[in-house]
């Protein structure tokens, strides 16, 4: 066995002392061959360009969208009664409603907030009925934010008591107008009938069936009094915030103020939207998914090639004492500065791209404005940066190009020093 | 054994297979090297004399026979243990230098005391006086790439040295060289065997390298058929 001055530290040592002269060698062999350095450095970067700028333009898409489910109708954050989420019922109500209103209002990112109560009823005009959505407001307040009282087709928003707002599907089944009554009919919170008239001032059109079929919009005074709530009960606090990024985090805020009772974030309020949005981003991570792998057999490719030409170094550095996971370990940091480098070329890119673009909008095609005002969308894309596709692309390559030196770099440990140096001759 | 022996070789063979016929390299060599030697292994071609420089800095393993460098019995050695050895013990000159190209001379030189261990200011200071004493610190800023093949000969020497190493192997250290160079270049390891002690092993089929060893140990067929040990100092 080994005497000992061969101390059993020897291993540690060399990891110890050798490792900052085997990062700075690591660097300085990146260089030896530029036009593949840059060549696979280049693929690296566009894998997490791609990713990172596809990622950032769908999450402008998908702010838009939920921005504008928000802003109609569902605000991005609700609070409610414990129960009234999963069960609604009529008598599922947040107590001392506007003091709740006012003390959400106070917090920081609140852009606006307003009380809603609601139910189901059976609405007439002249000989015709149908069931309908109830839901009382307060007008004022909704006209600040809310986009469902500029989508008139006809007549205006609610302004007093007395007044309904009604979908164009349900205004053309019951064969309403602008001036005509409509007949409330609906089980009250005692179990009594509740019951209101309301003449229509304006007739709604947003495009979505199931809205327009549905809905009916009173003043919540009104709604109060039919239903037998008291002045200060509602149904659901509605809140508006700055955007879609920050609302999530104005909902755990708004959570630790309504204690006791229930608060929704846009995520619960709008589940279809999430799966949507999970949907697509699934769909832009498998192309990035099948780029890095591609992009990893390159630079497996290189890497095989490098080791084939450096065969005798390698052989030199086994024969002067360097242990084979020592190679491997330089191999490993060729690897990391190449990915340092193809992830720098590549976030910087996205960053500028999706900055430039951030400012300036992506114009939507020509002819399509139309189509885009029908669905409340803006005609420029804004697209927002992505850090989640930016750690997901940086993660990838860095396993990638890992995996990638793994393959060659396994067969140092088999190399013989006699046959690597024979190789240079 | 005696202190004084570096290196023992007993009935040592090595059999490579070549296109499935065997070819025997070594054939149950034995021999000994004194430490403070300048010893010359020579012989033609196809000899073995590489491959016995091979056996016994652990580079090669041998098929029978056992050796020992500085009291420690290759044979019982896994990789790991032999790199250990290699690294602590041994220095190696190699025919085409195998610098490492990224590198400057010093820090060639520096990168070996690097595994080792050695702190950065102790390895900077000895690197930079071993460049000196071989007469080439003008040389510590240059790549070898920048530098012709003697002058990166005399790297790959101040390189293999450097650890203070019981043994030098060099593997044929003139075949690239000029004869003028390789006169240079044996002054200077006749210098580092009488002024500081370094036992030397030389592989080589060049008449001037045989004619600056102490001792010429001649091979053919794998087999020692010449061992000069008159000349031994």
């Amino acid at each position: 066995m080994v005497e000992a001055t061969l101390d059993v530290t020897v291993g540690r040592q060399q990891r110890r002392g050798g490792a900052h002269g085997i990062v700075a060698i690591a660097w300085r062999n990146l260089w030896r061959n530029r036009r593949r350095t840059w060549l696979m450095a280049s693929g690296i970067g566009f894998a997490v360009w791609m990713l990172v700028f596809a990622q950032s333009v769908q999450m402008g898409t998908f702010n838009v969208m939920v921005d504008n489910g928000a802003r109609m109708s569902l605000g991005h954050v609700q609070v409610q009664h414990p129960d009234y989420h999963d069960n609604p019922r009529l008598e599922d109500l947040l107590s001392d409603a506007p003091a709740l209103r006012k003390s959400i209002e106070s917090l920081d990112g609140v852009v606006a907030a307003s009380l809603r109560a609601q139910s189901f009823a059976l609405v007439s005009a002249e000989e015709r009925s149908f069931g309908a959505q109830i839901m009382g407001v307060e007008a004022d307040r909704e006209a600040k934010w809310s986009t469902l009282p500029t989508m008139i087709a006809d007549g205006r928003y609610l302004s007093g008591p007395g007044e309904a707002y009604v979908g164009a599907v349900l205004a053309r089944n019951l064969g309403l107008r602008v001036g005509d009554e409509l007949v409330m009919l609906g089980t009250a919170k005692q179990g009594g009938v509740a019951a209101a008239v309301a003449r229509v001032v304006g007739i709604f059109d947003t495009g979505m069936v199931d809205v327009d079929r549905a809905l009916v919009q009173i003043p919540i005074a009104d709604f109060q009094d039919a239903w037998s709530l008291e002045v200060d009960e509602a149904h659901t606090l509605v809140v508006l915030a700055e955007g879609v990024e920050s609302s999530l985090e104005l909902a755990e805020e708004v959570a630790e103020t309504a204690v006791g009772l229930n608060t929704l974030n846009w995520h619960v309020l709008m589940p279809e939207m999430v799966q949507f949005i999970e949907l697509k981003a699934v769909g832009v991570q498998l192309i990035f998914v099948l780029i890095a792998i591609i992009v990893t057999f390159s630079v497996i490719n290189a890497f095989m090639m490098t080791v084939f030409e450096r065969t005798p170094e390698f052989g030199m550095l086994k024969a002067i004492g360097m242990r084979p996971g020592a190679i491997l370990v330089q191999l490993q940091l060729e690897a990391i500065w190449l990915w340092a480098l193809g992830i720098s070329v590549g976030i910087g890119a996205a960053v500028l791209l999706v900055g430039a673009l951030g400012i300036s909008g992506i114009p939507l095609p020509a002819g399509t404005e139309e189509i885009l005002r029908g669905m409340n969308m803006p005609n420029r894309l804004y697209p927002g940066y992505s850090w989640e596709a930016t750690w997901i692309g940086v993660i990838t390559m860095f396993v990638g190009t890992q995996v990638a030196v793994l393959v060659p770099g396994l067969r140092l440990r088999r190399l013989r020093c006699v046959e690597a140096l024979r190789a240079q001759e | 054994m005696s202190s004084d022996i570096v290196v023992s070789c007993k009935g040592v063979s090595r059999t490579y297979q070549e296109e499935s016929v065997p070819v025997h390299a070594l054939r149950g060599v034995d021999f000994e090297f004194a430490r403070g030697e300048f010893v010359s292994i020579a012989g033609p071609s196809g000899s073995g004399k590489s491959t016995l420089l091979n056996v016994i800095g652990g580079l090669d393993r041998p098929d029978a026979g056992t050796i020992t460098v500085d009291g420690v019995e290759l044979n019982g050695l896994n990789e790991t243990e032999l790199s250990d050895l290699r690294l602590h013990k041994m220095g190696f000159v190699f025919q085409s230098y195998n610098l490492i190209p990224v590198l400057s001379a010093l820090e060639n030189v520096e990168f070996i005391m690097q595994l080792q261990g050695v702190g950065p200011a102790e390895r900077a200071e000895r690197a930079m006086s071993m460049l000196d004493s071989l007469d080439i610190v003008d040389l510590a800023d240059r790549r070898p790439g920048d530098m012709s093949g003697g002058q990166q000969q005399r790297v790959a020497i101040a390189r293999s040295i450097v650890t203070n190493p019981v043994l030098l192997l060099a593997d044929e250290p003139s075949a690239n060289l000029d004869s003028a160079t390789t006169e240079d270049l044996l002054q200077l390891l006749r210098r580092l065997n009488e002024e500081r002690g370094v036992s030397i092993l030389t592989a080589t089929h060049d008449p001037i390298v045989m004619s600056y060893a102490q001792r010429q140990v001649n091979l053919r067929d794998g087999a020692i058929v010449e061992d000069s040990a008159a000349k031994v100092a």
